[in-house]
């Protein structure tokens, strides 16, 4: 043991010093960590809670982490199942700073991710998996052991501000829970739950609105039902109402206070849930029960389309509704019928402005109003859903009945039968005779119509019309291009010219200047009828009525007066030897001109001079008694325009006293004296005649004359077509005469009637027909002119022309449907040269007036003159377009006509189809009608609109029937 | 060990405590006992003072952390909002069930079984001493020697958790964070190396020559 024994003594001192060492203090401080972090651990370990849940999806043990406002709070310890494996039971490990929390307001739910028309939510569940959730108000509690968890995120948190409230409703409508609460179309809450009310009779909904707003809700608050769509029909019509895309996919409820001052409500308060804002609105009426008055009413018969809720109307107004229908059995049995109906209604005494002091007082005005007569009766508020309301009229003159206040459980109001039974006798009466309209008669009429009508226009002989109409139309053009007629004027022309050229010849003969000098008092005399004839128009306006006459009136006396003065100038010419001087006067002409040509060569200047001076004197003469012809022409103007009112005999006697006057002209002394310078006059004249002759001239005029003769027989001979073209027409007349269409054709031929009769009553009648009549009077005059031999071949040409014309006439008379190519006729005649045949012939009548009027002509009556100014004046008349004028217009009217005509039948064409489209509709229309069913108002409007279109139908068809020719002129 | 064994049983040799000198651990000298090394001035101790107790107090602490280390996450994994917690074993096992059996084993054996292997060959060499076993004493230096040897392979577990945990930190996507049981673990390796480091070598073969003796 001592230090100095060093290599003997072994070391050994250590084994005695069990001091402990510092290092002890390493595993006591790691063994306090330890077990320090141990108990940390443990006691900052929370109690195991268990949560029953519906499904473990998704949940993992030690995973799945309970989470308040996203905090993490515990773990999912366990997961297990419930006694029987009901449920699924999760053991959740809750820090320990959150237990007091814990108390039974706790509520669990699993957050996973979920899409719904509220949004989107838990979308960080998708990456990390769902967890769960508590919500708690916040309060320390008496914690709970075991919660069970809710399906979904509660929608009210129980931390949240807010009233919970009931809603009842009838049925659960298109709302899910979360569906929004609105106020003004502001979300104030939700709707939390709906479910089936325990009873299995309504709806319970319980909704949460949010504070503040759940300061809105008061007993006068009325909930409805927003169903995103509510279309409302009704006896005011229609009403669709589109509230939010939310409330679309997932409805909503709004409310309002409909009555102001109401008193705060408390949570859990209950409220029904109206079906819609104006159902709520008007509910005031069942739920104020401080302003309300219950009646009962009782009503024989059905109350069958009376609803619950139905207005209560007095006067329109509406004062209340009706809120009970009920049948009640008469225990007493004092009445005929054990069971009566009995409506409950209420009614605002407000509405009927009555102030409401009090209930008995509302209950005396209604006694009042019972005494007066005041009841309640149903009326049908629409026919078409046949809903009915309750309407309290006041019938002065009901049966006597009171209110009556003791009937249970509300006053019963008298009711009066309602009119609506009656209506609905009158209906069904309507509807028995719309069943007994003869509509499948209708129809078959109609139908039998259309096919005449398709028969009619689809038959060979219509459609034989428009082929006739051509070949009718293509004969009167060849008639109107036939060559001859159109060589006529020319020919005539050519004549005219020729006798102009003799008329040249003659003037240029020596005797010229004092031919001149006569012929100027001749002038003076044909100024004289010019001056006169400015009156003529209007003369022959009236004369044209007085021709209509004529041909009536023996004008034949006139004619044989008038052939007696020319006898009578005959037996002054023949006292002279000139008796044939008419026929003659191509001989006394050629013999004139020989004379003419004598004196030329022999004594001409003498001879000539004593001629000229005789036939000057004669001039003057015939001047003189010319100078009596105005008078005579006013005369006849004067008659003229008298002519309709006076008798046609004293027209005649008239003309004959003229004539006769005439007659005492040509038998005056200077007129008798006459004949003596005429003989002279005469004997130059045949001398002169005979140089004509021989020049050829006469033959030339002769042939020229003849020619134009030819040329008239040929446009007469073309005209001699013209009854071919009217057998064509009668033809076709005939034809559509034996059309099958009985009525058609009586309403055609009324309309041909017609159409003739506008032919031949307007300006047809007073052109054509008048231009024939007049060319009679003209032929009649004619004929006269036809005794003198000059005027014979004239007279034939202008026959000719006259029957020519007549046969235009009868041509224009004749043509009862007209078409473009008439147009065209019309047009080609209007080419035609007729202006310079009448400008020739008009030169004609001047220079045969010269000539008439030359020496030796005095015996050439007066009245022929007067026709042939007559002619002059018509020619004149025609120039001035009036008869052509009418003429034209005429046929632009008839042409027009034809147009109307053919637009009608093309019109039928179309309107054949669309007839029997409509008859197809109208049939279809009816075969869909079934009045027993619901549809009894469609049924009455479409019975209503074919009744409409067969009226049209008979309208249309009488209006055919009356103006046929209405067809034509579309009117 | 055959050589050793039978040189062992031809001699018995003369300690230097037994001879009344002290051999300096630092440079070797044989001297006289005395505080400090003559030559390289170092403590001189014939046998470390209380080296028994604080090799076993080391020892006790590092046992003590190493039950937090395997009880506690050793990792905590955040992966889109889900957090992982997962202990070594845990850890292990799952490896085992992804099917990785070689990585599997590798953390097996450096985290459980090392330490487990040094726990049981310090506590078996303290044993030996205390209770002055007659237990092979070069097998004995030899088991002590890997066991200082392998000791700080242990901290591989640590240092892969300190670099996981500092280089995953996407926040949301995916962030590691060490748990409670990496510390625990890492203090536990600490401990049980300073444990292992307090054994005076020597306290093994005194037992042979006290056996030699009280033969």
């Amino acid at each position: 043991m001592s230090d100095t024994d060093r290599i003997a003594e072994p070391i050994r001192e250590e084994h005695r010093r069990m001091r402990p060492s510092l290092v002890w203090l390493a595993p006591i401080i790691a063994l306090g960590v330890s077990l320090g972090i141990a108990w940390s651990n443990w006691s900052n370990r929370g109690p195991l809670i268990e949560i029953v849940l519906e499904s473990a999806s998704g949940l993992e043990v030690g995973k799945t982490v309970l989470k308040h406002k996203d905090v993490e709070i515990g773990v999912i310890e366990d997961i297990g199942f419930t006694e029987g494996l009901k449920n699924v039971q999760a053991s959740v490990r809750i820090e320990q700073e959150f237990t007091p929390y814990l108390n039974e307001s706790a509520q669990f739910w699993i957050v996973r991710p979920q899409v719904s028309a509220r949004g989107i939510s838990g979308l960080e569940t998708v990456l990390s998996g769902p967890h769960m959730e508590v919500s708690w108000d916040g309060e320390t509690g008496t914690p709970q052991k075991r919660y069970t968890a809710l399906t979904e995120a509660p929608l009210a948190k129980p931390g949240d501000k807010g009233t919970r409230l009931r809603l009842r409703a009838s049925d659960g409508g298109s709302m899910v829970a979360g569906a929004p609460i609105l106020y003004k179309r502001i979300e104030v809450g939700k709707i939390e739950s709906k479910e089936l009310s325990a009873d299995g009779e309504r709806v319970d909904f319980s909704i949460f609105i949010n504070a503040p707003y759940d300061r809105l809700i008061t007993s006068g608050t009325r909930f409805w039902n927003l169903s995103g769509i509510a279309v409302e029909l009704g006896a005011d019509g229609a009403k669709l109402k589109v509230d939010s895309l939310a409330s679309l996919l997932q409805g909503g409820v709004s409310f309002d206070n409909v009555t102001t001052g109401g008193a705060p409500v408390e949570a859990q308060q209950s409220f029904l849930l109206y079906e819609s804002e104006e159902q709520a609105r008007r509910s005031v009426f069942a739920d104020d029960p401080s302003s309300q008055l219950r009646l009962t009413v009782e009503f024989e018969g059905s109350v069958r389309g009376l609803q619950i809720g139905a207005p209560v109307e007095y006067r329109g107004l509406r004062v209340g509704e009706v809120t009970d229908v009920a049948a009640n059995l008469n225990a007493d049995g004092s009445r005929d019928r054990d069971i009566s109906l009995i409506v409950t209604i209420v009614i605002a005494p407000a509405r009927l402005g009555l102030e409401t002091t009090g209930h008995e007082d509302s209950i005396e005005f209604i006694k009042r109003g019972v005494q007066r007569g005041l009841r309640a009766r149903l009326k049908s508020a629409s026919l078409l859903t046949g809903a009915l309301f309750v309407e309290l009229v006041e019938q002065p003159d009901a049966p006597i009945a009171l209110l009556d206040e003791l009937a249970s459980p509300y006053p019963r109001l008298p009711s009066v039968p309602s009119d609506f039974e009656d209506f609905t006798a009158s209906a069904e009466g309507v509807l028995n005779r719309l069943n007994g309209l003869p509509i499948e008669e209708m129809m078959f009429s109609a139908t039998e119509l259309l096919r005449n009508l398709n028969a009619l226009a689809s038959s060979d002989e219509t459609k034989s019309v428009p082929l006739n109409l051509n070949g009718l139309l293509a004969d009167a053009r060849n008639i109107v291009g036939d060559p001859a007629l159109e060589d006529a004027p020319k020919d005539l022309a050519a004549t005219l010219t020729a006798i102009r050229d003799v008329m040249e010849e003659i003037r240029a003969a020596g005797a010229a200047k004092a031919l001149v000098t006569a012929l100027e008092d001749a002038s003076t005399a044909a100024q004289a009828f010019t001056t006169i004839s400015i009156g003529v128009p209007a003369l022959i306006t009236s004369a044209t009525s007085l021709s209509d006459d004529l041909t009536e009136v023996p004008i034949t006396d006139l004619i044989t007066t008038a052939t007696k003065l020319l006898k009578d100038a005959d037996a002054v010419v023949t006292a002279e030897g000139i008796t044939e001087i008419p026929t003659n006067l191509n001989a006394s002409i050629a013999a004139l001109r020989e004379i003419l040509e004598g004196l030329r060569e022999v004594e001409t200047a003498k001879t000539l001079q004593a001629v000229l001076l005789a036939s000057q004197e004669a001039a003057n003469r015939v001047t003189a008694a010319s100078e009596n012809i105005p008078g005579m022409v006013q005369t006849m103007t004067g008659i003229a325009d008298n002519i309709n009112q006076l008798p046609f005999e004293d027209l005649v006697v008239a003309a004959t006293s003229l004539v006769e006057s005439a007659d005492g002209l040509v038998a005056s002394d200077g007129i008798q004296a006459a004949p003596q310078a005429l003989a002279d006059t005469l004997e130059a004249a045949r001398a002169l005649l005979v140089d004509l002759k021989e020049a050829g001239a006469a033959e030339n005029l002769s042939d020229a004359l003849k020619a134009a003769r030819d040329a008239a027989t040929a446009f007469a001979m073309a005209a001699e077509e013209t009854p071919q073209f009217i057998a064509r027409l009668n033809n076709i007349a005939a034809n559509v005469e034996q059309l099958p269409l009985d009525d058609l054709l009586i309403s055609v031929k009324a309309l041909v009637d017609d159409a003739d009769a506008l032919i031949a009553s307007q300006g047809i009648q007073q052109a054509p027909q008048a231009l024939a009549d007049t060319l009679n009077a003209a032929r009649a005059l004619m004929v006269d002119l036809q005794r003198a031999d000059t005027a014979q071949k004239l007279s034939d040409a202008l026959v000719a022309a006259q029957g020519a014309a007549q046969s235009f006439s009868g041509a224009v008379e004749g043509v009862p449907l007209l078409s473009l190519r008439l147009t065209e006729l019309a047009e080609k005649a209007n080419a035609m040269p007729i202006e310079g045949l009448l400008a020739s012939t008009t030169l004609v009548m001047q220079d045969a007036d010269r000539i008439l009027r030359a020496p030796g002509a005095e015996q050439i009556p007066g009245s022929i003159t007067a026709a042939l100014d007559q002619i002059r004046s018509l020619v004149i008349e025609l120039r001035q377009s009036g008869t052509a004028t009418n003429v034209n217009g005429a046929l632009v009217s008839v042409a027009e006509a034809g147009q109307s005509f053919q637009t009608l039948s093309q019109n039928l064409a179309v309107m054949i189809p669309k007839l029997i489209s409509v008859a197809e509709t109208a049939d279809s229309v009816l075969s869909s009608v079934d009045v027993g069913s619901e549809l009894n108002y469609e049924a009455a409007t479409a019975l209503r609109e074919v009744r409409d279109a067969a009226r049209a139908i008979t309208a249309l068809a009488s209006t055919v029937e009356r103006r046929p020719n209405s067809l034509l002129l579309g009117k | 060990m055959d050589n050793l064994a039978s040189s062992r049983k031809t001699y018995a040799s003369l300690t230097a405590r037994e001879a009344g000198l002290v051999a300096c651990t630092t440079c070797g000298l044989l001297d006289h006992p005395r505080q400090t090394c003559q030559r390289c001035g170092a403590a001189l101790h014939s046998r470390e003072p209380l080296s028994y107790q604080r090799t076993l107090a080391w020892l006790i602490a590092g046992m003590v952390f190493f039950i937090p280390a395997n009880l506690y996450p050793m990792l905590i994994t955040n992966t889109f909002g889900s957090e992982q917690k997962s202990t070594i074993i845990g850890g292990v096992i799952e490896l085992i069930e992804y099917g990785s059996y070689f990585v599997a084993l590798v953390v097996g054996v450096a985290s459980i079984l090392v330490p487990l292997a040094k726990f049981a060959v310090i506590g078996l060499l303290l044993a030996s001493i205390r209770r002055a076993w007659k237990l092979n004493p070069h097998q004995r230096l030899h088991l002590y020697e890997i066991t200082e040897f392998i000791g700080r392979w242990s901290m591989i577990d640590v240092f892969v958790v300190a670099i996981l945990a500092a280089l995953i930190q996407l926040d949301f996507v995916a962030s590691v964070n060490p748990g409670f049981a990496a510390v625990s673990f890492a203090l536990s390796v600490i401990f049980t190396m300073l444990s292992a480091q307090s054994l005076d070598q020597r306290l093994i073969w005194d037992s042979m020559n006290e056996t030699d003796r009280h033969e």
